[in-house]
């Protein structure tokens, strides 16, 4: 028997993903924004004894995509080949869900039409005649609390069970139905909704990457009177007041509520919008380096006392020596230096961040954050895409599909990384404890450690105006377009869930890649510094090339061997750093934060190659699964590159002009 | 009248969208479909873009977006 196929479909923001993740056992991200979701994501389903394949797409308002990720999943309602479809919409925008669902049957008369949010229907005493919807439509209703796993049986039960060919058509005024019924007559063979198709030539949109048969020379002749007589509009609101007509029949208002925006209100004021965001991201900040100290120690302290334990226990199975020092000095050093130091900001960060996003900030940051964005020729949906970069850029680069514009959207993926990742976090905080703040774990340490922590994310987002704009001007010619933005109810966020589900994933994922990249990293920067040819080690041979361009730009040699040698991930610049200067210098400890200084002292630090390392840490190429990502989003090695090169020339340039400061100071 | 032109907590009763097809079908798409309500909600720091309930959702547009679309006051 084949394996029936499901697909998910939706406004935006409507809980596909979490119906997605309560179906499958999957976790999906989920968010409260629009465009949270950008590609079709692939599940399994068991039900009782039969398996399905369950799709979750990106939302989209009607079948005319705007974006990238609503074509993305208009092709896959209209062209592809799927059993039933499942409607979601929210409770709340019964007429605009309405619409979607109307204009879905006529392609795909097979679907169940689930109604999310009905806990809070519920709260708002609205009552839905589900019986009657259902009766209208000719399709099973159900209302789930999907967030709740309420009502999933029965969702369940009626995908299961779904089983209807009779498409509901919208009835239109009669000249556009015959005019329907003469170009449909003409069409080519094949599988795919002909009213629809029909519709849409009509509109003069030819499909024609789906439709490879269509010939348009064939059609101009029967395609000639319904141009002259179609307007978009009469189509449009047909569907619109089928769907009012519909709503008004199931739907019961108690009477008109309002909605309080007081709280809206105030993080959007000329006053107080932009204060209320930086206090937001200090706060997370500070949270994130005054928790992560507590872990960090520890973690420390055990490493140690395991490395110690380890070494004597190899060195009493008298390996050979060289074997040891490569496995505990190389490999094993350098995975738990990134566990200890590296994890724990992360793992704090990311939790912090998912409650803000599921309660529904970013929306409201890329609201206030859309002028500026619009004086710089872009999107304000940047600023969606700039705080998905916070967490890693390679998301963000993705994220940016949700740009309608194919300019905005590219100067979004170019940016992307002026904004640190989460894992060029911790190395943007050593280096601050160390030489700004000097290491100190009291209160106002970190305080101050935040401050200039926010400040470098800021400097982030300056260089990101600045450069898209410049980007506007140059390679990327052209001025703003439209910019339309759902604002979503706020969410209680769900904070068991979140730290669950970011602590587990989140953790597994991270610990993963320390095991995958730190560790073969390790053993690379081990041998490198210890193979030797005509008695002078590798890494030095390196390190004295790159010395000479180090020092012009106020770095070393070291610093640069560092940042090329953490291409496949940020997280490990720092421990090559170090294990190279300590293999330089002979020593064998792993150090804290106080040691590390005055290594980094003993190699000729200051105060400005600090200051030069942290630009250099936010400016320049973001790692190579970014560089992978954005090769992949614009099909193009060029961009690619110019990704690759563009912000390591801005962050050259800072060390440039920093060393050029500390000549005068 | 535009409907950039409505004050916070102000309502609006859309007559006609001024704008290229695809602006116009994504518009109607969102609920700014003649006859509908609008409220103008709160304006952003910079005074674009300007938050509309329509139709029960709370939707963003930038000032110029918003100056295609003719309303009438229902002050």
């Amino acid at each position: 028997m084949k394996t029936r196929t499901v697909a998910l479909i939706g406004n935006p923001n409507v809980g596909k993903s979490t119906i997605f993740n309560a179906l499958t056992g999957l976790h999906q991200h989920t968010g409260n924004w629009s465009g949270k979701t950008v590609s079709n994501m692939r599940g399994i389903w068991q039900y009782e004894e039969e398996k399905m394949v369950i799709y979750d797409l990106p939302g989209t308002v009607s079948l005319t995509p705007h974006s990238l990720e609503e074509e993305v999943a208009r092709d896959f309602i209209c062209f592809s080949d799927y059993d039933v479809a499942v409607v979601v919409i929210d409770g709340l925008l019964l007429e605009r869900g309405l619409q979607l669902v109307l204009q879905v049957l006529e392609v795909h008369p097979n679907t169940v039409l689930c109604i999310n949010f009905m806990d809070i229907l519920e709260k708002k005493k609205m009552v839905l005649d589900l019986e009657k919807l259902s009766m209208l439509l000719h399709i099973p209703v159900v209302g789930v609390t999907a967030r709740e796993g309420k009502g999933m049986n029965d969702l369940c039960k009626a995908i299961f069970s779904a089983q209807n060919d009779q498409p509901y058509f919208i009835s239109y005024p009669n000249y556009i139905e015959e005019c329907i019924s003469v170009i449909s007559k003409n069409l080519p063979e094949g599988d795919y909704p002909s009213r629809w198709v029909s519709l849409k030539l009509m509109e003069g949109d030819f499909l024609f990457s789906h439709l490879p048969n269509l010939n348009k020379s064939s059609l101009s002749h029967v395609l000639e009177i319904p141009r002259r007589v179609y307007q978009g509009e009469v189509v449009l609101s047909a569907i619109h007041n089928e769907a009012k007509y519909l709503s008004v029949q199931v739907c019961h208002y108690p009477k008109e509520e309002r909605r309080n925006f007081s709280w809206d209100r105030f993080i959007t004021s000329k006053k107080t919008g932009i204060p209320f965001m930086l206090l937001l991201l200090f706060l997370i900040l500070f949270l994130t380096i005054r928790l992560s100290n507590i872990p960090s120690s520890w973690l420390f302290q055990f490493f140690h006392w395991t490395e110690e334990k380890m070494m004597s226990f190899f060195l009493s199975l008298s390996l050979p020596n060289w074997f040891c020092n490569l496995f505990v000095c190389g490999m094993y050093r350098t995975l738990t230096w990134v566990v200890s130091v590296m994890f724990p900001p992360m793992a704090i960060f990311f939790p912090l961040f998912t409650i803000l996003e599921d309660y529904g900030i970013l929306p409201r940051i890329a609201f206030n954050l859309d002028r500026p964005f619009e004086k710089c020729h872009a999107c304000g949906k940047q600023a969606l895409t700039m705080c998905m970069g916070l967490g890693c850029n390679a998301v963000g680069v993705m994220g940016a599909r949700i740009i309608d514009s194919k300019r905005e959207r590219m100067i979004a993926i170019l940016t992307n990384s002026f904004l640190p990742c989460n894992g060029r976090f911790p190395t943007l905080i050593a280096m601050i404890s160390m030489f700004l703040v000097g290491v100190n774990h009291s209160l106002w340490g970190s305080v101050f450690s935040s401050l200039w922590l926010t400040f470098f994310i800021v400097l982030g987002v300056f260089a990101t105006f600045v450069c898209s704009y410049l980007l506007s001007k140059t390679v990327l010619r052209g001025y703003p377009s439209s910019f339309v933005l759902e604002i979503p109810a706020y969410r209680k966020p769900q904070f068991g869930k979140v730290l669950l589900y970011s602590i587990w994933n989140r953790g597994l994922f991270v610990l993963g890649r320390a095991v995958f990249i730190s560790a073969p990293a390790g053993i690379v920067i081990w041998l490198l510094s210890n193979v030797q040819i005509q008695g002078v080690t590798i890494l030095a041979i390196l390190r004295d090339f790159l010395n000479p361009i180090g020092v012009f730009f106020g770095l070393d040699g070291m610093i640069l061997l560092a940042f090329l040698l953490g291409f496949p991930a940020n997280e490990i610049v720092m421990p090559i750093l170090l294990l190279g200067y300590l293999s330089l210098g002979g020593l064998v400890e792993i150090p804290d934060f106080v040691m590390m200084k005055s290594i980094l002292l003993q190699q000729g630090w200051s105060f400005w190659t600090a200051l030069s390392f942290l630009f250099l840490c936010v400016f320049h190429f973001p790692c190579s699964t970014t560089i992978l990502t954005i090769k992949k989003e614009t099909h193009s090695w060029k961009w690619a590159t110019f990704a690759f090169l563009f912000p390591t020339m801005i962050g050259l340039f800072c060390c440039l002009v920093i060393r050029f400061l500390s000549f005068l100071f | 009248m535009k409907l950039s032109e409505l004050s916070d907590s102000e309502v609006g009763v859309i007559l006609q969208v001024h704008h290229d097809v695809t602006m116009q079908n994504r518009l109607y798409d969102l609920g700014f479909f003649p006859g509908e309500k609008v409220t103008c909600l709160f304006h952003g720091p910079f005074q674009s873009p300007i938050a509309y309930l329509v139709n029960g959702a709370v939707i963003a547009l930038r000032k110029t977006d918003a100056d295609g679309i003719e309303v009438e006051d229902e002050n």
